[in-house]
């Protein structure tokens, strides 16, 4: 099996403009076969664009992909059937029960697998004659999960799944997750905003700032990426020199604290020329990594420039 | 596929149900209504197709409209199915509930209406054409409905335009243009219509309801729809044109008439409500009582009752042409003892009896005289003639050798005259209580109820199939002006010039023909600025037609040359645009040859469904290059990738697989 094979997703120049804007740019991305993928970014930073690219249900403005080995401008229903979709408002027809969505979209698919249906729709509580348009919205995402996992496919799409659910529902949404990630050769590709769950479920993860990739690694990687260095001063912290890979920084008092990708000894002698009294480094939790990794990107935190900017 | 046509049905069904009982009620109300065949009646006809039109249009609006919706229509298009499926599997369930809600009610009247005893007039299965013409009709504005509601445009721009196109094809699909008969043009129309719409939707769906990304036959059937629906804007541009140009519709009206004196006149109404009404010399027309101008309330006393007829020597066609729905399979002739009569178009009178409302009798002419022989199309009294109020039980009937009196009341015909060897009848009527005019190919008479000649004349016909003939009778004892005209047919080949009436004969009982007058030509349309404007909006390929069938077309060539001119400023602009956009050289060909056939609305559709891309500075020639393709035009060079930022975290997650760059 060549490593092409081994992918479920891969992409290459991958674009798309809405006017003269580009709302994904430029996007080259490699998505393994097992595992549970996690594809960030803020509001407005390309992620459903992207997955609804995959999906074919958006032209790209330029760019090649692949998914499940076929061109996304020329799916199959086979590769459909394949593919499990969960959009992020967890649409369903209202008029339907949810034993009829469930006879309904077993209709289509040839490897509709009526346990885990049924599995899921007993884990959400779900009563089998409500009508869709009455349940609660972390019903509804349950309904669409089971209807969503049901059919058994090689990838699972989500697309922001826990948007607008509450911790108890988000939880049984995860769990979900996590059981089918249990079963060989599944690959999940998610994205969200929420970065709560996300060391819970993800192996990799992919982030999107501005419609640009800029890191797409395994999750470990990108913890161990990520350093917190804190700079000592004397007296008042004088200004940075531009430091490569700086993420965010804060001041505290006469300290200053730094988040750098990839920390390393040009970084520390840069430092050192502002001749701090300690330079210590430490590792970060994933939280605020992610955290740092999606705000604002610059020498500063933009909670700093504005508080330096009233004092 | 089954199953989303089931899902379809089940979710518009809701409208199946409020359509069939609004549409069945409508039918119920026009069948209690009717005194005569409904099937066949403009009265019902009208309401009928403006509901089917609509519950069409409606119907595939809310199909469709409602679901696109973004995830919605996401988990409607991510399913094992291809999108042509999807689109049948939506098609099929709308025509299903379309049939349902107004094709069982229409069946359920056809098949009342067809059985005797229901309406007091005749009925034959060919009725039933008008109806199956509206039927499909509904199809056209469902496809129209579906493609509205899929797709992504403005509604005020290309997705309005969906509708005026669909307007259009029912207008091509009601008129007859010159060369094609009337019986296939509304069933081609109407499959042009559906395939058109259908394969526009089609396409829709394939892209999920934006231009980028269709099949090509999907966005041709775009393109085309929207040049249709924007050349009928064009034209009704004109509209516009004339009225914020002379703050007026109306244009003058020139016909002639004859006073009871005799006295051609030659009237103008004009377009601000005033009238002109002068002899042939050009001197205004004298009241009599008054001496002064005549106005034409004054002038409606003195003018001369008229009769007209329409001749045809051939096989009737000219006249149908003329003819509405109903008429063009009978003509109600006149109620005798609670017998109400009909000219059918088989040639014979059928008496439907009034009150049990079943065939009475059927007369037709004397067998033993000429047999297989039928009447010609009846010509009752104009309902502005005096004596038609008085009840009289005979009718004059032509057959192509005889004329006929038919009694209806001992239900007998008796010869009144019989045409010369080798001429043949083209027409007659009654005039009033005097007698019946009579023309053949050769001479024109006028004859009293015996069969006593009055007067006749030769003529010479100015169109050797069909003519128009009217009678005035004049003041003074038989005394009589015949007018001649060619018939709509040739009339119709001079759009400049109105020759309804070429000629007018002055006849008389005692010295046959007295005197002739030619009339002069009226100026059918003074083609101004408004016109000129318009001809920009109209595309050159259907004028090309016009100009092929139309002989000496002074005006629709002029119009020609301005469009086509039109056209080809539009290819020139095509060309351009194709040029910046990087179009191939193929493509760029295809639509300039469509932009000189098409013209202005052809290249408004061009710039509404054409993907036009940003352009961005290439970094390395400093061009403009348009972002939709992976190399710069003019240079070569792929695009760069993303500026770095110095905290991308990049990594190979398989084996072989390239680190991102």
């Amino acid at each position: 099996m060549s490593a092409k094979d081994e992918l479920v997703i891969h992409t290459r120049g991958l674009t798309r403009y809405f006017g003269a804007t580009p709302g994904v740019y430029e996007l080259n991305l490699d998505v393994p076969r097992g595992g549970v993928f996690a594809f960030l970014g803020r509001n407005g930073s390309g992620k459903s664009t992207t997955i609804r690219m995959l999906l074919g249900l958006l032209e790209p403005t330029r760019g090649e992909a692949e998914i499940l080995g076929c061109n996304i401008r020329r799916l199959t229903p086979e590769i459909r059937a394949r593919i499990g979709y969960l959009t992020e408002e967890h649409q369903v027809y209202g008029w339907m029960s949810v034993r009829q969505c469930g006879e309904f979209q077993s209709q289509f698919y040839p490897r509709w697998n009526d346990k885990i249906f049924r599995g899921v729709i007993d884990h959400f509580s779900l009563k089998p004659d409500a009508r869709a348009k009455n349940l609660s919205r972390g019903e509804r995402a349950g309904l669409c999960l089971a209807l969503t996992l049901a059919p058994d496919p090689e990838l699972l799409i989500l697309d922001d799944p826990t948007l607008g659910l509450d911790p108890v529902a988000r939880r049984s949404l995860v769990e979900s997750m996590i059981a089918l990630t249990r079963r060989a050769d599944r690959t999940i590709f998610f994205s969200t905003h929420q970065i709560d769950d996300l060391e819970r479920v993800a192996d990799y993860v992919a982030v999107l700032d501005k419609s640009v990739m800029r890191a797409c690694c395994r999750l470990e990687s990108f913890r161990e990426n990520i350093r917190q260095v804190r700079v000592q001063f004397a007296g008042k912290p004088p200004e940075l020199p531009t430091i490569p890979g700086l993420l965010q920084v804060m001041r505290n008092g006469t300290s200053l604290r730094l988040l750098c990708v990839r920390y390393n000894d040009d970084t520390e002698h840069l430092l050192r020329t502002l001749k701090p009294l300690e330079i210590e480094t430490s590792p970060v939790n994933l939280s605020d990594c992610l955290v740092s990794y999606l705000g604002a990107r610059g020498e500063k935190s933009f909670i700093l420039s504005e508080m330096e900017a009233h004092s | 596929m089954k199953a989303l046509i089931r899902k379809e049905l089940r979710e518009n069904l809701k409208f199946a149900v409020p359509g069939f009982l609004i549409f069945s009620l409508l039918l119920y109300n026009s069948y209690s209504a009717a005194e005569s065949q409904p099937l066949v009646s403009p009265r019902f006809l009208g309401p009928v197709e403006l509901v089917c039109n609509l519950f069409g249009l409606i119907l595939g609006w809310f199909q469709v409209y409602p679901e696109k919706n973004r995830d919605l229509w996401a988990f409607l298009i991510h399913r094992p199915l291809t999108q042509t499926q999807i689109f049948l599997a939506k098609a099929i369930a709308g025509l299903m509930v379309y049939c349902i809600a107004m094709g069982l009610p229409m069946l359920a009247l056809v098949v009342v209406a067809s059985r005797p005893g229901q309406f007091a007039s005749p009925f034959e299965w060919a009725m039933v054409w008008p109806v199956g013409g509206i039927f499909p009709m509904g199809a056209v504005w469902y496809f129209a409905g579906l493609l509205m509601g899929l797709r992504q445009a403005r509604w005020y721009a290309s997705r309005g335009l969906i509708l005026i196109a669909a307007l259009c094809i029912y207008m091509l699909a009601g008129i007859q243009p010159a060369g094609l008969p009337g019986f296939w043009q509304e069933p081609v129309m109407i499959i042009a219509g559906i395939v058109l719409f259908a394969a526009a939707t089609w396409g829709a769906f394939q892209s999920c309801g934006t231009d980028e990304g269709q099949p090509a036959w999907g966005r041709r059937a775009v393109v085309l729809s929207l040049t249709v629906g924007l050349t009928l804007l064009g034209l009704c541009s004109q509209i516009l044109f004339e009225v914020l140009l002379h703050g007026s519709l109306r244009s003058d009206f020139t016909y002639f008439q004859i006073t009871k004196d005799g006295v051609i006149c030659k009237v103008v109404e004009k377009a601000d409500g005033s009238s002109e009404i002068t002899d042939l010399s050009g001197s205004p027309l004298p009241d009599p009582n008054t001496r002064r101008e005549a106005s034409l309330a004054d002038f409606d006393r003195l003018v001369a009752p008229g009769y007209p007829l329409n001749v045809d020597f051939g096989d009737q066609s000219q006249v149908r042409a003329l003819l509405r729905p109903d008429t063009r399979f009978y003509s109600s002739c006149k109620t005798i003892d609670r017998i109400h009569w009909y000219w059918t178009r088989a040639g014979n009178l059928a008496g439907y009896d009034t009150s049990t409302r079943l065939l009475a009798d059927t007369i037709k002419p004397d067998e033993s005289v000429a047999a297989d022989d039928h009447f010609l199309r009846a010509q009752m009294s104009s309902p502005t003639d005096p004596e038609n109020s008085k009840q009289k039980s005979s009718v004059i009937l032509a057959t192509a050798r005889h004329v006929w009196e038919v009694n209806l009341e001992g239900r007998k015909s008796l010869i009144l005259f019989t045409a010369p060897d080798g001429d043949v009848i083209g027409g007659a009527r009654s005039v009033g209580d005097l007698g019946f005019v009579v023309v053949t190919r050769n001479l024109i008479e006028m004859l009293d109820m015996d069969g006593k000649l009055i007067w006749k004349t030769t003529y010479k016909s100015s169109n050797p199939d069909a003519i128009w003939v009217r009678v005035s009778r004049l003041a003074g004892a038989q005394k009589y002006a015949v007018w001649l005209g060619p018939y709509q047919a040739a009339n119709r080949n001079n759009e400049v010039e109105d020759r309804s009436y070429s000629q007018v004969l002055f006849v008389s009982g005692e010295s046959g023909l007295i005197s002739e007058t030619t009339l002069p030509a009226n100026k059918r349309y003074a083609a101004g600025l408004s016109f000129w404007l318009s001809a920009l909006f109209v595309p050159p390929a259907p004028l090309f037609y016009f100009l092929l069938g139309w002989k000496g077309a002074s005006l629709i060539l002029l119009l020609t040359k301005i469009s086509f001119g039109m056209a080809i400023v539009c290819a020139l602009a095509g060309w351009w645009l194709g040029r910046r956009y990087q179009f191939s050289k193929g493509t760029q060909i295809k639509w300039a040859i469509f932009h000189l056939l098409a013209g202005l609305p052809g290249f408004i559709a061009f710039l509404s469904v054409q993907e036009w891309p940003a352009r961005e500075t290439c970094p390395h020639c400093k061009q403009l290059r348009v972002v939709n393709r992976a190399k710069c035009e003019h240079c070569g060079e792929s695009f760069a990738p993303a500026q770095k930022d110095g905290t991308e975290i990049f990594e190979g997650l398989t084996e072989d697989c390239p680190i991102q760059a």
